[in-house]
């Protein structure tokens, strides 16, 4: 049966930077750690110190198996630049796909949180007119989010067009 | 260009007038709006308080600082025109001085709210070229502000003219000015249409918040016959969703009561208002999209709404139809006068035909029915709703980004969802639960189509 994916199967997608995915592995492993303290500490105040131990080991193997479907999750962001257009498909549960024409652009900014640049990476973001439209493409290496960036605003100018 | 015959006004277009104060009474027009809620809270605490009369003084203080504040309000505004340059200076602890220059003046409106009618006031609002910000002088007498506004006008195609940059606001001008604030009378022939009062109320109250309150009302009826020992208790609850209701329904209702639309070649001039009156110019250029409405109830009657979704930033506004991105063209009507309007908005606009397969009665079993598309050269047409339903038009020239999205059970059913996104927050046509392979032959398709209808704008 046909899905989204089939979308441009034989095209080229460029995909992000392999730091995205340490990057949401260290951030998702914090929260997990956070999780796990205060469920272990909640319940072994409470009751008896082996239960708290089980409401530890509980949590790790749900985070472990909600880290498997982020390690997917994160994996499933591509984007493609065409001739006129970008595309970015992103999403495993919800397939999302965007095409955003390049004379549409209204600006393109380059964002990195602090998380984002200890892992040397930025997000970037694709505005148009329509506040839907959000394309955006994060975990992108320094020197590929800079010649992105410049590629879809001269691209961008190019295309111009009113609204 | 003067179509208006109004005795053509000696102006100097680079005079320099004096500072002028606004109406004494401006303030209580100002805080005309206020006056309602404020009255709502001091009725709600005398009849939900059991203290005794004149033990108000809580309530006295904070009115008698709300009657300061305007009258400072009033003493620290003031205008004057400087070489066709509108100076409004406001504010005590933060002082702002605009600049607002006549020769960039997109319209001049006047308004009156209810407060301001019954004294003779009037507000004059400058829409500059550019959208968002709006010079106000709040208020004058509706003699004066007539006569500004002619002098602004004057003075403004003066300015405009010996520069020939022939700014294509200025044809569409005469017919953007209300010539006075009152709704009925209008020198530009006949109208496109004029909502009927009835079929507004019964439309009101037959959908949307309007049935809320119906039902609300109705519960309330039945709570207070059964147990008529608990009447205080339920009113004192009560009360509060109540008048949230009724300003809600008041809204909607004042904001489209006897919505008349005029049609020209430039586009669409829109006047509403039962107590506060609007009036705004629509070019055709700004509508992004057209939507045809037709909630639950409204389709045993074979009645519809018809809204335009317009480019440019939200301003907040008394009148509710002057402050949101959609504006209702035509409020509550016949579904034929619905495709006529619909017709002139967006010539040659597709029906909606193509139907989704079958099998996505089983993701959406309440829109099925609804759902639907078209589309031909210059216009994407798709009808979905569960209750209502709704029917979108957007002009392929508009179009700002396509998406398509695929959930978890539209996957197992091979089905997927195409949005066409337009200028605005969240204005978009959907194409709801399309198979797959039609999805994927839209996605490859639409933007070459989008690109050349940009190409070739509407002629």
């Amino acid at each position: 049966m046909a899905t989204l994916n089939q979308f441009g199967e034989d095209e080229h997608w460029l995909r992000p930077s392999p730091q995205l995915w340490r990057m949401r592995r260290l951030q998702a492993s914090i929260v997990a750690a956070l999780a796990m303290a205060a469920a272990g500490a909640v319940v072994g105040i409470h009751t008896v110190w082996w239960l708290g131990l089980a409401a530890v080991a509980g949590v790790f193997c749900i985070a472990l198996v909600a880290l498997r479907a982020l390690r997917r999750r994160v994996h499933s962001w591509q984007y493609l630049e065409r001739d006129d257009d970008l595309m970015v498909a992103h999403g495993l549960m919800v397939r999302r796909l965007s095409v955003v024409p390049y004379g549409r652009m209204q600006f393109v900014d380059v964002v990195a949180g602090p998380f984002e640049r200890i892992f040397g990476i930025a997000t970037l973001h694709m505005h148009t007119a329509a506040a839907a439209s959000d394309a955006v493409i994060p975990g992108l290496g320094a020197a590929e989010s800079q010649r992105l960036r410049d590629a879809l605003s001269r691209l961008g100018e190019a295309h111009a067009a009113g609204l | 260009m003067s179509a208006r015959g109004a005795p053509t006004l000696e102006v100097d277009p680079h005079a320099t007038t004096p500072w002028q104060r606004l109406h004494p009474l401006s303030p209580i027009v100002r805080a005309g709006r206020h006056l309602v809620s404020v009255g709502a809270v001091v009725l709600a605490g005398v009849i939900g308080s059991q203290r005794a009369h004149g033990d108000h003084c809580w309530e006295l203080v904070g009115i008698g600082v709300g009657i300061v504040a305007g009258i400072v309000a009033w003493l620290v505004t003031r205008w004057r025109l400087v070489d066709g340059v509108l100076h409004i200076e406001s504010g005590l602890l933060n002082r702002s001085s605009s600049r607002y220059p006549l020769n960039r003046v997109q319209a001049i409106d006047i308004a009156q709210s209810g407060l301001a009618r019954i004294l003779g006031l009037a507000e004059l609002h400058l829409r500059m070229a550019g959208g968002g910000d709006t010079g106000r002088l709040a208020c004058l007498t509706l003699a004066r502000a007539t006569e500004l506004r002619d002098e602004l006008l004057v003075i403004a195609r003066a300015e405009r003219s010996p520069a020939g940059d022939g700014l294509q606001v200025s044809a569409a001008m005469p017919e953007a000015l209300p010539p006075t604030g009152n709704a009925q009378d209008l020198g530009t022939g006949p109208p496109l249409v004029v909502t009927d009062t009835v079929r507004l109320v019964l439309g009101t109250l037959t959908s949307g918040v309007g049935l809320v309150a119906v039902i609300v009302c109705a519960a309330f009826a039945v709570g207070l016959a059964m147990f008529p020992s608990a009447a205080r208790a339920i009113a004192a609850g009560g009360i509060w969703p109540v008048i949230g209701l009724a300003g809600a329904l008041w809204k909607r209702f004042n904001g489209d009561y006897r919505l008349t639309v005029h049609a020209t070649d430039a586009g669409f001039q829109l006047r509403s208002g039962l107590v506060q009156t609007a009036s705004e110019m629509i070019s055709r250029g700004r509508i992004q999209l057209v939507r045809l409405r037709q909630p639950l109830l409204w389709r045993r009657f074979g009645w519809c709404r018809v809204e335009v979704e317009v480019a440019g930033r939200k301003v907040k506004k008394e009148n509710r139809a002057e402050g949101r991105a959609s504006r209702p063209l035509l409020a509550v009507g016949s579904l034929e006068v619905g495709k006529a309007i619909l017709s002139n908005v967006a010539p040659e606009a597709p029906e909606c035909s193509l139907r989704p397969p079958r099998r996505a009665c089983w993701k959406a079993p309440l829109s099925m029915r609804h759902l639907a598309i078209g589309s031909n050269q210059r216009y994407i047409a798709a009808r979905r709703g569960r209750l209502e339903a709704t029917t979108t038009w957007v002009p392929l020239a508009k179009v700002q980004s396509i998406r398509a999205t695929e959930g978890p059970v539209q996957r197992r059913l091979g089905l997927a969802t195409v949005h066409l996104d337009v200028a605005g927050s969240h204005a978009c046509a959907t194409l709801q639960d399309r198979d797959t392979r039609e999805a994927l032959d839209l996605l490859a398709r639409l933007p070459a189509e989008c690109a050349a209808g940009r190409r070739s704008p509407a002629t």
